[in-house]
């Protein structure tokens, strides 16, 4: 009873977000069922057929589909190598002593995340095409022979991750940044009387403090390997490469959306949400064994 | 107290669950009777009436009673400054007056962005939410509705309400015709130009060559602007430039052995296995090999602005553009403000062996236009484009007022003056008069129409060379009126296919050149244009037995 | 405190790698600003690089000299402001319970909110259900049904459990209950993540608008990156342009598909160095409560 009597509130705080979840997510999620029927938009949703796992053995036939799945987790482990990036960028900030000059950084850092990728597509291929790019035509000039950073699979790839990077790099820095100010400020001023050099204190101190946000980042990444944004990977294709950046929200828009196919859309998108919910929980069950730490 | 809370609050949760199931289940049924102000349309809930033989269309609207049609708008946000929104301007109240009020019907429009046309009308569908009169330009998403039980038969409308629409949708109304029955008014498509060649006349002056009236003086040309460069691009030159699937297609086509496609093959076979079509593509592959094509052309995606400011800036020799797209893009004009000495001229080299010039053109459709099975008042609907398709209010609607935005030049064409009010009435004036895609004169007279469409008059010439070229020897795919099942799945699919392969055929090193292409066919065929190929033969042979 | 040569050196490669990473950040916003003051002629010709080319302001007119730019600026960022407060109260209630070590049931209803992560129905769903609550062309459907993103919930949560247990032990046997115990203590040394969530709140409902596509048909309600996305993506839309062909409108010249991006941009630009303070405190306070 005592118990209660100092924890009602937060029911009481949790009451209006339970409210949004089950109304928001929770409600339309009922609309995941066209994966399993032969959805007829002018019926809806439940007057329409069910044809069970039909739309799924589609999928599973189409050789276009694992094609997309592959490409979607390469190009997602790519990305999750350059995790360390952001902290890196947090501590190198952090470390910088002129006030006016860390400032400055962190909003020029943060520019790239404004920029659709539509734009950063169409400046791509002007500054790294094979022939008529500027950073190519500027290695010519000097003699050297030009990169094909478009045009050849694993460059392309190179660069799509770079690309990526570049975008959110920013972004994450500032998270990691806002985490480092919570680190007490005692703990590096012993460091400092015990004579630690810069390099131990950001091993010893700054990393361990930002650690549970590290390892929640890293879970939910992992967690979205499955699923890969539509935007970066449609801005940055062209057609050479096809076989390497056709990827899982790309081929959902050709197939799904821009032929009228529903159903299928859904019943993949129904594939990556257990596909993610798995890896999710993977990493979690993983991470608690070691780091005695996870997301819950 | 401890377990009694927890297994209580378990239980709460629960029946929150089901509740929401339940919710989401009255979801579409429900929404009948919604309560957000959407009027018009959607009188019944939801489509499970499937019925969509316009039956209850019949139960048109008592007369006296005013009715609102709601027509669908596409906003391309470029209204100019100062002016009032595209629901209020002059031809929204130019149709008000002339046709809303004389028929005791309020026309109301329905913006829809244009770039998520597609997008936003399957939600406003799937919603019962769309308007009277909605139009699309994919053909997937019409098909989509057909099979769905989604539309209205305006077939027997047409015939009561719809004499102009007869007259001057006369080619295009077949192409509505699906499982038999009206369900689409296809837009009239005036020009059935697509694509055109163009060459730097002054540059062949230059090197004292003529026009090149073969493929062969073609492909000369193309090798004297690379080796000669009279244009002075210090070795940047790309002789011919706009690569892409689409518009290689007169190329492509002048390879063809006609003579042993007949029309059930052209509307069949896909184009790598057409007779012929291999020697076309090899033709590319060396014309890559020696440099006289865009390097870079497979790396963009959009080519249009690529091309463009390759013809600009000066180093395009020469392209195969949409029709008149010079012109009406712009590049024409600022390439001669870069260089007052540029000249393009319209050629048609690509010839067959016996001296044809083939190449594809647009049916003679625009945009589908259609009415919601959902819809009350598809009469009215009918009622409102066959007031539109009368040659008195297409004029009005093409050009705006006689003295005021234009004026009839001696061969009795409008020609639009340089008022405040030729801009600012006729910036979208394509998006109200829906039933025509292009500028419309006359019904009999097809060089009048042409004439007409040549609204820049600066560039008269080129522009009406550039159609003619353009219909020249021209070809349409046959139609087949019966769903290819095949195609709808994956249409899309084979067609982003498409353009790898030619990326990978084109950019191939010449003596690996027929692995390639085989290989590539090969897999073309096994991601389902074989499927498509064998229903298309199919319903070619249901359709003409 | 003396810094030996080791660390200079350390301080200077700092500050070149810092710096060379920012300059490719800022590098392409700087050809876009270009781009915007430059000419047609001169865009269309590809000279313009890092400085306009043919200074001119007629991008700038085109997109603002039309008042019809004025009123969706006003608009959304009156949208922002109360979306930003509201998700940050919701976000903050809810990170704030799920941190609590006493919390019974916490980890069903935490599951619950993860799970929402990945599973997505589409379009379609979504819109039945806006249209269901009537909130079809009202502003509010873009602030309820994204009220609170559970990422930004997640990293919430793990700042707050890392308050130490005796804080709010001890603060409870001073008969401070939650709410006051959140208000007056946990908020302000809390205020970096905050600040952090409320700018990825700001800056997301500013750049979203994928949602007012759908759910707004009423000109006057759109969101500016909405109009802007319009003005844009009508010179890339090239299909139309093949089907209409002849029908087809002049593109919209590159200069002021650059004007708009700067347009949609400065404004978030300017309210970023405001909340850097908001960092600076958060340290400030965690000396002090030591």
């Amino acid at each position: 009873m005592a118990w209660f009597r100092r924890q009602w509130p937060l029911y009481v705080l949790m009451f209006l977000p339970m409210v949004y979840f089950l109304t928001f997510r929770y409600v339309p999620m009922g609309g995941v069922v066209v994966a399993f029927k032969d959805y007829n938009m002018f019926k809806g949703i439940w007057a329409s057929e069910w044809v069970g796992l039909d739309v799924f053995r589609e999928i599973f036939s189409m050789p276009e589909f694992y094609r997309a799945v592959r490409n979607t987790l390469m190009l997602n482990v790519f990305s999750l190598l350059t995790f360390p990036v952001p902290i890196i960028l947090a501590l190198l900030l952090n470390e910088l002593r002129i006030q006016w000059y860390k400032r400055l950084n962190q909003t020029l850092l943060y520019l790239p995340h404004f920029i659709s990728w539509v734009i950063v597509g169409g400046l791509a291929i002007r500054l790294l095409a094979t022939n008529t790019g500027s950073v190519n035509q500027f290695l010519k000039s000097l003699g050297l022979s030009p990169i094909p950073f478009l045009e050849n699979e694993w460059m392309w790839i190179l660069t799509y991750t770079g690309a990526g990077v570049w975008h959110y790099a920013g972004w994450g820095g500032i998270l990691y940044l806002a985490a480092l100010t919570g680190i007490n400020h005692e703990l590096y001023e012993a460091a400092e009387v015990d004579g630690a050099s810069r390099l131990r204190k950001i091993w010893h101190i700054t990393l361990p403090g930002i650690r549970p946000t590290i390892i929640v980042l890293f879970i939910l990444q992992i967690g979205h390997m499955a699923d890969i944004g539509f935007e970066q990977p449609y801005a940055l294709k062209n057609n050479y490469v096809m076989d390497v950046a056709q990827v899982i929200s790309t081929y959902v828009y050709t197939v799904g959306i821009q032929s009228a196919q529903f159903a299928i859309a859904t019943a993949i998108g129904l594939f990556q949400s257990v596909v993610g919910l798995i890896l999710l929980l993977t990493a979690e069950l993983i991470s608690r064994k070691v780091n005695n730490q996870g997301i819950f | 107290m401890r377990t009694k809370f927890r297994a209580s609050w378990r239980s709460v949760l629960v029946l929150v669950m089901a509740a929401a199931v339940a919710l989401s289940g009255c979801g579409k049924g429900g929404s009948g009777g919604n309560a957000d102000g959407d009027s018009g349309s959607a009188g019944t809930g939801a489509g499970s009436n499937a019925g969509a033989d316009g039956g209850q269309a019949g139960s048109g609207q008592p007369k006296g009673e005013r009715i609102k049609l709601r027509v669908e708008l596409f906003d391309r946000n470029n209204t100019p400054p100062g002016e009032p929104p595209i629901t209020e301007n002059f031809m929204a109240k130019y149709i008000q007056e002339h046709f809303g009020d004389p028929n005791n019907i309020d026309v109301e429009f329905v913006t829809v962005p244009r770039a998520e046309e597609v997008d936003k009308l399957n939600v406003l569908m799937a919603s019962d939410s769309a308007p009277d009169i909605i139009f699309t330009y994919s053909k997937p998403t019409v098909q989509n509705y057909v099979k769905n039980g989604g539309l209205t038969d305006l077939g027997p409308l047409i015939d009561e309400y719809g004499p102009n629409l007869k007259k001057v949708l006369g080619p295009s109304l077949p192409y509505g015709v699906f499982e038999g029955k009206q369900y689409a008014i296809p837009a009239l498509r005036v020009i059935q130009a697509q694509t055109t060649t163009f060459i730097r006349k002054d540059w062949l002056d230059k090197l004292g060559l003529p026009l090149p009236q073969t493929t062969g003086e073609f492909v000369n040309a193309l090798r004297a602007f690379k080796e000669k460069d009279p244009g002075n691009t210090g070795g940047k030159v790309i002789s011919y430039g706009h690569i892409d699937v689409f518009h290689l297609m007169p190329l492509v086509n002048s390879f063809w052995i006609w003579d042993e496609i007949d029309d059930r093959e052209l509307y069949a076979v896909p184009r790598w296995l057409q007779p012929g079509s291999k020697e076309g593509y090899r033709l590319l592959n060396t014309m890559y090999n020696e440099g006289l094509i865009d390097p870079d052309f497979a790396v963009t995606s959009e080519y249009s602005q690529t091309f463009a400011q390759q013809v600009v800036t000066g180093i395009a020799g020469a392209g195969t553009p949409n029709t008149n797209e010079p012109v009406y893009n712009g590049y024409y004009a600022n390439l001669q403000a870069n260089n007052p000495d540029a000249v393009l001229e319209v050629i048609d080299p690509f010839t067959t062996a016996d001296g044809r010039r083939p190449k594809p053109m647009y049916e003679p459709i625009g945009a589908y236009i259609m009415v919601p099975a959902s819809s009350k008042y598809a009469v009215a609907a009918v009622k409102y484009l066959d007031w539109m398709a009368d040659p008195k209010n297409i004029m009005v609607l093409q050009n705006g007022l006689e003295g005021v935005s234009y004026e009839l030049s001696e061969d009795g064409l409008p020609v639009l003056l340089d008022t405040p009010e030729a801009t600012n009435w006729l910036y979208n004036y394509y998006d109200y008069c829906i039933i025509l895609n292009g500028k419309y004169v006359s019904a009999e007279d097809m060089n009048k129409n042409i004439a007409a469409n040549a609204f820049d008059l600066r560039y008269k010439d080129f522009t009406i060379k550039s159609i003619q070229a353009g219909i020249n020897d021209g070809y349409v795919i046959p139609r087949v009126d019966i769903p290819v099942e095949a195609e709808l799945k994956y249409a899309k699919i084979l067609e982003d296919f498409e353009k790898e392969m030619l990326a990978k055929i084109v950019t191939a090193k010449t003596d690996q050149f027929d692995k390639v292409y085989d290989g590539l066919v090969k897999e073309y065929l096994a991601k389902g244009g074989q499927a498509v190929m064998d229903e298309k033969f199919e319903a070619y042979d249901e359709f003409y037995k | 405190m003396v810094r030996s040569a080791g660390d200079k050196l350390l301080d200077v490669f700092i500050i070149v790698c810092v710096g060379i990473f920012s300059l490719f950040c800022v590098l392409p916003m700087i050809h876009i600003f270009a781009m915007s003051f430059s000419g047609n002629r001169a865009i269309m010709s590809g000279e313009v690089f890092l400085w306009p080319v043919d200074w001119s302001f007629h991008s700038y007119t085109a997109v603002f000299g039309d008042m019809s730019m004025i009123r969706p600026l006003v608009l959304t960022v009156i949208l922002v402001c109360v979306y930003t407060a509201i998700a940050l109260a919701m976000t903050v209630m809810a990170a704030y319970a799920l941190s609590r070590r006493q919390f019974r049931g916490k980890h069903i209803m935490f599951g619950l909110i993860v799970a929402t992560m990945f599973f997505n129905p589409g379009i379609i769903p979504n819109y039945l259900l806006v249209k269901e609550l009537g909130l079809i062309d009202s502003l509010w459907s873009l602030i309820l049904p994204v009220m609170i993103s559970a990422f930004h919930l997640i990293i919430m949560k793990t700042s707050f459990a890392q308050i130490p247990e005796e804080l709010e032990d001890s603060a409870w046997m001073d008969g401070c209950g939650h709410f006051r115990f959140l208000l007056t203590i946990v908020l302000p040394l809390q205020l970096p993540i905050l600040a952090t969530i409320g700018l990825y709140s700001a800056v997301n409902r500013w750049n979203t608008f994928q949602d007012a596509l759908f759910y707004i048909n009423d000109k006057n309600l759109y969101p500016l990156q909405l109009k802007l996305y319009q003005m844009i993506i009508n010179s890339q839309v090239n299909d139309a342009t093949a089907q209409e062909g002849f029908s087809a409108s002049t593109p919209i010249p590159q200069g002021i598909q650059s004007a708009s991006i700067m347009f949609a941009t400065v404004p978030i630009l300017l309210v970023y160095p405001w909340l850097q303070k908001y960092f600076i405190s958060g340290m400030l306070q965690g000396a002090v409560k030591g």
